[in-house]
């Protein structure tokens, strides 16, 4: 040891010589803790649809970028043709779909999966309870704890991969990222065949979140209660190598706009205490490009962009509630807001609030589904207050994006 | 975690015996008593939560203190914008009175300065006697990147505290 080392030494020593009695410090990590998990209990009630807890154990999260157009029927706009797959001999016609056609899951036990134009597809023969349920061309990417699925369109099942810690994928529905055991993986559909592009060593905890197309965003949770950490591997530089120290001030993380764009939640030391919406970019560790901070701009780290890039919809604190029509309310002061994207970062402010419930998903770029607590699910449009419940849909219902 | 009795009893028994050697490291971690309780706080919380999860009583130590780090860091992240760079303190520093406790808060002033890894690194390694690869475990980083930190960390030491203000130090560089 050099004289340095041991100057060191004695310096810190000296420093917490004198260290300030601790007040109660298991009471109060106690109570702490207890208030936590009420608060998620309570967030993840509100946030139903987003996150909800399916029939054996099976955490499902919510994805966003819905592609499609499918159409509602109790929307007030003008429907379009939907584009989901054509009928199968072995689909059934759902009852459901005569009032509101877009992919769906139905939960819990047995989950099926309702498709846009009326067939449903029953998922009790995958090798586990379903977890992520994603859109892409050739039909629905299906995951279970262990497993990664192909749903074709003419309902056929193929396994593609197993095992399966963790998927994102990229805006352009063909390009994935998945952690399977050690090691993280890019790679791209073809049909019914998952082709691995790229691999790398993974870190020992985190899995794909999302994935722009040219940087795959980790994740993990170091506290249970929702992903805390964040990392970035990009492929064309080579393996994977750990930044998750350079990442701190990162929230949350949403899924890419279709354009590639990350954006999420950061907290931004001049801005005070409450997080910022922010974009950053994927090449950079995550650095922080754009804020929007403010008062009206009270981002929860859930959040939803339209399929076309121009909207955020995100539960927030929105201030007073009034009871829409037909559809019952959020918590006072809780609701869906909607975020202009391409004028936020220079006018932070909140352009539309609807004060019931949180976003369950986007239909089409102006409109979007709510769920209320625990009513139906409700429509709403951009640039109308209006709110129109659903009828016809079971209580558990999960948008496929 | 719940109000599992054995979960609490255990918990208790972990503070009670390590709250005040999480403290002092927070302390060191931070610069600062109320922040460093702050974190103390944040860190027993998280444990707490976690408890079954990390492997309970046994890995509660290793636990803790991969959270205190980690939450240090983050918070220095958030606040460095408006700390004092510590070597602007060093230009007060004057060589009358007691030279060591002089030399004493001048190293410790830049031990402060340091970025949340090299001064990790510089606590876990010399108030901690960690190894680097029980240093290296702790921060979830590779033993080189340990050995990195902690030897920018010394250069730094070793070029902020070589003004005319410290001597000693001065005697100890060569």
């Amino acid at each position: 040891m050099s004289e340095l080392d041991e100057m060191i030494r004695e310096s810190l020593r000296a420093q917490v010589a004198m260290a300030p009695p601790l007040t109660a410090p298991a009471d109060r990590a106690i109570s702490a803790a207890r208030r936590i998990r009420q608060r998620h209990a309570i967030t993840s009630l509100w946030a139903g649809v987003i996150v909800l807890a399916l029939a054996g154990g099976a955490v499902a999260v919510m994805r966003d970028g819905w592609l499609g157009h499918h159409p509602v029927t109790a929307a007030t706009q003008s429907p379009t043709e939907a584009l989901g797959p054509s009928p199968s001999p072995t689909a059934q016609p759902s009852t459901a779909a005569t009032t509101a056609r877009f992919d769906r899951l139905v939960l819990p036990d047995p989950t099926d999966l309702v498709t846009a134009d009326g067939r449903t597809i029953p998922l009790t023969d995958l090798d586990g309870p379903v977890g992520q349920a994603h859109r892409v061309v050739d039909g629905w990417l299906i995951t279970t704890p262990t497993s990664l699925w192909l749903v074709s369109a003419d309902a056929t099942k193929h396994k593609l991969l197993q095992p399966l810690d963790g998927l994102a994928v990229a805006p352009d529905r063909v390009h994935l990222a998945w952690r399977a055991s050690d090691r993280l993986y890019i790679g791209h559909l073809n049909g019914t065949t998952l082709t691995p592009d790229q691999s790398t060593p993974a870190p020992a905890r985190g899995a794909p979140i999302a994935y722009t197309g040219s940087a795959v965003v980790l994740g993990y949770s170091l506290t249970g209660g929702g992903i805390d950490h964040h990392d970035v591997w990009v492929p064309a530089r080579g393996n994977y190598s750990p930044s998750w120290d350079k990442t701190q001030d990162v929230v949350a993380v949403y899924q890419p706009a279709p354009d590639g764009t990350l954006y999420g939640v950061a907290n931004i030391p001049a801005a005070g205490k409450h997080p910022c919406l922010a974009v950053f970019d994927p090449l950079n560790d995550l650095r922080v490009t754009q804020t929007a901070c403010g008062p009206q701009i009270t981002i929860d780290p859930t959040g939803l962009v339209s399929p076309d890039g121009q909207w955020l919809a995100a539960w927030s604190a929105v201030g007073t509630v009034s009871p829409p029509d037909g559809a019952k309310v959020s918590p006072p002061g809780y609701g869906t807001v909607l975020v202009r994207l391409d004028t936020v970062f220079t006018n932070p402010v909140v352009s539309q609030t609807f004060t019931a419930g949180t976003v369950a998903g986007w239909l089409n770029a102006n409109t979007l589904l709510i769920q209320p607590n625990g009513g139906p699910l409700v429509l709403a449009h951009v640039g109308d207050s209006t709110l129109t419940p659903i009828s016809g849909l079971p209580a558990k219902v999960r948008v496929i994006p | 975690v719940g109000r599992d009795p054995t979960v609490e009893r255990d918990f208790r028994e972990f503070v009670g015996n390590r709250s005040g050697a999480l403290q002092r490291t927070a302390y060191l971690l931070t610069g600062d008593w109320s922040t460093a309780e702050d974190l103390v706080r944040t860190t027993l919380m998280k444990t707490y939560l976690a408890w079954r999860r990390a492997g309970g009583l046994a890995a509660a130590e290793v636990y803790a203190r991969k959270v205190m780090v980690n939450a240090a860091a983050s918070r220095w992240r958030r606040h460095r914008r408006g700390e004092r760079p510590a070597w602007q303190l060093l230009d007060t520093v004057s060589v009358e009175g007691a030279e060591w406790l002089l030399e004493r808060d001048a190293i410790w002033a830049v031990i402060r300065s340091l970025p949340a890894g090299q001064r990790a690194v510089v606590v876990l390694r010399c108030y901690e006697n960690l190894t680097e690869a029980q240093t290296a475990a702790l921060l979830g980083v590779s033993p080189g990147t340990v050995k990195r930190q902690a030897s920018r960390a010394m250069h730094a030491l070793r070029q902020r505290l070589s003004g005319p203000s410290v001597p000693l130090l001065q005697a100890v560089q060569r």
